[in-house]
């Protein structure tokens, strides 16, 4: 007998659906969708209660019309009724609404939960598991804050029935992955890891997921689970193939119980009990030996469980790294996969056969394959196939076939699919520098890069060719030769006269000696390309030519005339008008000495990892850039996220022109310093202030004391250089704020200093100070563990029109920060006109190779620009009445939230930033302030008057400012105040 | 004045005491595990489970992660675009769309008749547990709908999100066993007919 029978449906259901099938037209259904919410609608707001059946019925044509893609804005409260039916149809019908439709409104979630509660406590099976599907599903803090205690407790009961268990288990994985610090560890622990020795597969099935999660935070708690979990592997790899009957997949048994258990022995190292390892290495060679077994069917299942478990079992053998024997063999299974015509299964051994190469013990098997990955790169189908024979290339790639990878993914590239292109650069660029044994080979690459793919050259790669070049004379000739001949060719890339440019204006002396690249040549031939150029790249150009006039005296007088045209001199854009104007007058005021100090030739970039290297993990997460650590062959730093990365700037990029000219020592890629100026205005803002108050926080006096210090002479070309900061990245690279983010924002309303964020891996301390329209805030970042972050980069984003009204300056800060350890960060803040929202803190690390991402809001608010205004009875009463306007005031009355001191309620007042004023209102018990905005383009006036009635327990908060959204705005940050 | 300098020394201990009692911390050896990252990172999950035909039309959508109406859709929109565009006898497995997350997921596909089940899971999941998985949820829903076709996915959307729910729950793997989800659903088809008594004639029921 089916188990759904096809009569038994609801019909009222299946005319309506019908209904939709036979439209004809996407309005037609839209009209007739629209008839039935109304219809519905009028339903659930009817005098008739409706019975639980037909209760069902209008929630699951609601179900129907959301999958068909409309938004469904009621009948939440309804399906939340079905939840405390003691029908399970009505019941399962609301969990199901529930689960699919999840609604963060706070008020339903409270009766969702009390449902649940009621379920929970019902002692019947059937309930209960719908209850734990429904936590699960949901898997939000509330439900966690709510039920995250009680689960454990069901989970390890004696009398729980086994499908409660099993669904007990997960719903406490998923409380734990949402948020780990609510489900609290306990004695219920051990008894979880006992969990794997259950009769009932199911459950056993749902403890290893349970366990290999919670293993990774505590380790030692769950030790004990390795050498259960070996005894259960081993009786289930060596059992026949019918023992487990029901788990027998396709004559595979309990394959997924299998590749669980072989995950969660992935999370520790190899078992120190000889006679469990002993077991454990008998399992590995079993199923290396069951797959070259014929197989028992056919069907493609039958194969695919199979090599599920023996990829999972390959993974454990990498995982460890310390059984030659057994990596060898796994090297050669991949290898037999590698054409084999399941087109999966080629996919899956190439991205094995990637992390093998990173093993000492496989490196050189895997490279043996090479031929057949090369072949997989040209004639694979399948470009995710291909994409995998890249990668695996690149992982296999060493100095002694270096030239060989090279040069096939060079011509791959020719080919490639446009979504992987820049990632193929990348990879070849780093190869490239990587294994050059001679830089002219490096060069020679880099140009074709261009040439094949310029669109997809970034400028990581081209500032990266120049560096190297730059740092090594051995090169420079050819360089200089190599790019002159490339840019010969009728059309050219961009990029390719971006580099050309800098190379020529560098080192074009060492070609001029030939004739056929004489400067007057060199310079014609840049000069034909700047016409069809970007501005960025014209900049580039200009500077190029100053150089030019200190290389090559004879061409002064033709580049001048270029500089002096009206094209240049008065160019619409600014960056380059300014370029022309200067260069010509620097170019005719001084003298050759001063010429040849200031266009000196750039000095080497300090050695650093390249940001190429960088790039390529910010794109491939970990394990794309393994082949290129050194540390590779060494299995403690193994990490392939460790090591050292520097923070990438995504903030601000300088443009490539800013460091053209050599007087700065940093490399391109470097963020440049903040404008001298406004450092200035800042250290002259906080010096004559008074001394910093006593802080909650760690005490920034290094800090302060070092930004005291005169700031260091600017080198004269100083004004040349391209302050111009790129774009911030949008606030849609992003995550929205954490649900919590506007309460620690009130916290900070009135108050400069604390503890902005804390979970269990991050605290984030601030403290601030404000003078007029600037500000400047550290904050502090304080890994809780024991682990190192890496790529660690806070990074503060304005979204929409903020970035007009405030501008942030931030610093870098390093991108590890080691186990317990606390680092810096300074934001120089000014604020151009009033503002609404505050900007986000977005702060991304890896945690043990997790990403983790978390975005607050910064607690920078208006009322932080307050500038505390005295004045007498009469002044205020005065102003008060100019300030009439209906607009300009905005009135708030609320119920206090604390109680009503009125102390605290001064100290709250004066943290708010205005002055108080006695005297002024006729009642004492009333607050009066005044104060003035302070913004770099406007001042805004605000009057305040706070009159508490402690009967009542009420205030009423009035303001007026001669701003009406500021009113507003500053009425309601204060009103949540008290 | 002096009771400033006696605050700003107080203060300066206390970062002294700190900072000595952070240089112990980092003098210790580090903790002797984990020395790496295991070979795949994070718990594995499955982020959602999507059925849509040929046409792109959806007939399930089940996303265990939290995103907005809107952008439910627009993943199904680009989920279908990823997968309809691939030849049969491709892999069944791609990196997934960037709405969902891009290259940390991936796509595990199968293609039966008129529809197409997807997977988004993220990078741990085992890309062939995951094809076992739609075998069984596929198996499965043939033996309770007898022959399943397109329709009665259709019509039964609430029977296919009970399977499902038997299977999957919270994005994990809650069953393998397709004897044990039927009987399951069995149990359940059972409990609903002895409360089917008090419904109202169907005929009325519109």
């Amino acid at each position: 007998m089916p188990a759904v029978s096809k009569g038994d449906g609801m019909r009222g259901l299946a005319v309506f659906i019908s209904d939709i099938r036979n439209c004809k037209s996407k309005e037609a259904e839209i009209k007739r969708i629209n008839k039935e919410l109304a219809n519905i609608r009028s339903k659930f707001k009817g005098d008739k209660a409706l019975d639980g059946y037909s209760k069902k019925k209008y929630v699951c044509k609601l179900l129907f019309i959301f999958l068909l893609g409309h938004d469904i804005d009621f009948g939440h409260m309804e399906a939340v009724n079905l939840l405390s039916s003691n029908k399970y149809t009505e019941k399962q019908i609301g969990y199901l609404f529930i689960s699919v439709l999840v609604n963060s409104n706070s008020e339903l979630i409270r009766l969702i939960n009390n449902a649940i509660k009621n379920d929970l406590a019902s002692r019947n099976p059937t309930f209960m598991c719908l209850a734990l599907h429904c936590i699960a599903n949901v898997g939000s803090r509330e439900m966690g804050e709510a039920f995250a205690a009680d689960i454990p407790r069901i989970l390890v009961a004696g009398d729980s029935m086994d499908s409660v268990k099993q669904s007990a288990a997960l719903c406490l994985l998923r409380l734990y992955k949402a948020s780990p610090d609510l489900v609290p560890m306990g004695e219920w622990t051990a008894r979880v890891v006992h969990l794997l020795n259950d009769q009932h597969m199911g459950v056993v099935t749902a403890a290893v997921s349970l366990i290999t999660c919670l293993c990774k935070k505590n380790p030692d708690d769950f030790k004990t689970c390795i050498s259960l979990a070996v005894s259960r592997l081993s009786r289930i790899v060596s059992s026949a193939s019918t023992d487990l009957q029901d788990y027998t997949y396709y004559f595979v048994p309990a394959p997924w119980l299998s590749v669980k258990l072989l995950r969660l022995l992935q999370c520790y190292p190899p078992p120190e009990d000889a006679a469990v390892k002993g077991r454990l290495v008998e399992c590995l060679e079993t199923v290396l030996n069951k797959a070259q077994e014929p197989p028992k069917s056919k069907k493609v299942q039958h194969s695919n469980a199979k090599n599920a478990i023996l990829f999972e079992t390959i993974s454990l053998i990498i995982h460890y790294d310390s059984e030659p024997n057994l990596l060898v063999r796994a090297c050669n299974q991949l290898g037999q996969f590698l054409q084999h015509r399941e087109t999966n299964l080629r996919y899956l051994a190439l991205e094995s056969m990637c992390t093998l190469a990173s093993s000492e013990f496989s490196h050189e098997a895997v490279k043996t394959h090479i031929d057949t990955v090369i072949n997989a790169l040209k004639t694979e189908r399948d470009v995710s196939v291909r994409q995998r024979a890249a990668d695996l290339l690149y992982a296999m790639c060493d100095r002694s076939n270096a030239k060989q990878i090279v040069s096939e993914m060079l011509r791959y590239l020719e080919t490639a699919d446009y979504a992987i292109r820049e990632e193929i650069v990348l990879k070849v660029a780093i190869l490239a520098e990587k294994y050059a044994v001679d830089y002219s080979w490096y060069v020679d690459t880099i140009l074709n890069l261009i040439r094949i793919a310029g669109d997809y050259v970034s400028e990581e790669v081209w500032y990266r060719v120049l560096q190297i070049v730059t740092n090594r004379d051995d090169v420079q000739g050819y360089a200089a030769k190599t790019v002159f001949e490339a840019l010969q060719a009728p059309a050219c890339h961009e990029n390719m006269v971006k580099v050309g440019g800098y190379i020529l204006g560098e080192f074009g002396n060492l070609i001029a000696g030939d004739p056929r690249s004489s400067p007057p040549v060199q310079f014609s031939l840049l000069h034909s390309k700047f016409h069809l150029c970007s501005v960025a790249t014209r900049a580039l150009l200009l500077s190029t030519y100053i150089k030019f006039i200190n290389l090559f005296p004879e061409t002064k007088a033709t580049i001048q005339g270029v500089l002096r045209a009206g094209s240049q001199l008065r160019n619409a854009d600014v960056e380059l008008q300014q370029r022309a104007v200067e260069y010509l007058t620097l170019s005719s005021v001084a003298s050759t000495d001063v010429l040849a100090t200031v266009l000196e030739e750039m000095p080497p970039f300090p050695e650093r990892e390249s940001s190429i290297l960088a790039k390529l993990k910010r794109k491939k997460g970990p394990g794309a850039a393994s082949a290129l650590d050194d540390g590779r062959r060494d299995v403690s730093s193994n990490d392939i996220n460790g090591g050292v990365e520097p923070t990438p700037s995504t903030v601000s990029t300088p443009s490539p022109s800013a460091d053209l000219l050599g007087l700065r020592a940093a490399p391109p890629p470097a963020a440049s310093p903040a404008p001298a100026s406004t450092r200035n205005l800042l250290v002259d803002v906080f010096s004559d202030g008074p001394a910093a108050q006593p802080s909650l926080g760690p005490t920034p006096e290094e800090a302060f004391l070092s930004e005291l210090e005169p700031p260091a002479p600017e080198s004269p070309m100083a004004l040349l250089a391209d302050p111009a900061p790129a774009a911030d990245p949008g606030p849609e690279d992003i995550g929205p704020p954490i649900p919590e983010a506007d309460e620690l924002l009130n916290k900070f309303v009135c108050k400069n200093s604390g503890v902005l964020f804390e979970n269990q891996l991050l605290q984030i301390g601030v403290k601030s100070e404000f003078r007029q329209n600037l500000g400047r805030m550290y904050l502090f970042y304080g890994n809780k563990t024991s682990v190192q972050f890496q790529n660690f980069s806070p990074m503060v984003v304005h979204p929409g029109e903020l970035q007009t009204q405030l501008a942030v300056q931030t610093k870098r800060v390093a991108g590890q920060v080691d186990g317990g350890a606390q680092v810096q960060q300074v934001l120089n803040i000014e604020c151009l006109r009033d503002f609404l929202t505050p900007p986000l803190l977005s702060v991304r690390f890896r945690y043990g190779g997790a990403p983790q991402s978390l975005t607050l809001k910064l607690p920078v608010t208006i009322n932080k620009f307050f500038q505390p205004t005295e004045m007498a009875a009469q002044d205020f009463f005065q102003r008060w009445k100019q300030l009439s306007l209906p607009l300009q005031e905005a009135q708030k009355i609320f119920k206090a939230n604390h109680p009503m001191d009125a102390e605290v309620t001064k100290a709250k007042l004066l943290g708010f930033g205005s002055a108080l004023l006695d005297n002024v209102d006729p009642n004492p018990e009333n607050f009066v302030g005044a104060g003035i905005i302070q913004t770099k383009a406007l001042q805004v006036g605000c009057l305040l008057r706070l009159e508490p009635n402690a009967q009542a327990q009420m205030y009423r908060l009035t303001l007026r400012t001669s701003k009406e959204p500021v009113s507003r705005h500053l009425c309601e940050l204060l009103a949540q105040q008290f | 004045m002096a009771g400033a300098r006696a605050r700003a020394c107080g203060r300066g201990r206390v970062g002294k005491l700190r900072r000595q009692a952070l240089e112990a911390r980092l003098a210790r050896p580090p903790p002797p595990w984990p020395q790496r990252p295991p070979g795949r990172p994070g718990p594995a999950m499955i982020k959602a489970i999507l059925i849509f035909n040929n046409h792109g039309k959806p007939r399930l959508s089940k996303f265990y992660q939290p995103y907005s109406e809107d952008t439910q859709q627009q993943i199904i929109r680009e989920t279908f675009h990823l997968v309809s565009k691939r030849d049969e006898n491709v892999c069944n497995f791609l990196e997934g769309g960037l709405l969902i997350g891009g290259s940390d997921n991936k796509l595990i596909y199968r293609h039966y008749a008129t529809l197409y089940f997807v997977f988004c899971v993220d990078s741990s999941e085992s890309e062939l547990g995951i094809l076992d998985l739609i075998q069984v949820f596929v198996e499965t829903l043939d033996k309770c709908f007898e022959n399943v076709c397109e329709l009665d996915l259709i019509f039964h959307v609430d029977k296919v999100h009970n399977i499902l729910a038997e299977m999957v729950m919270g994005g994990m793997v809650l069953e393998t066993n397709m004897n044990e989800i039927v009987t399951q659903i069995d149990a359940q088809n059972k409990l609903e007919k002895s409360e089917t008594f008090i419904f109202q004639s169907p005929r009325q029921d519109r």
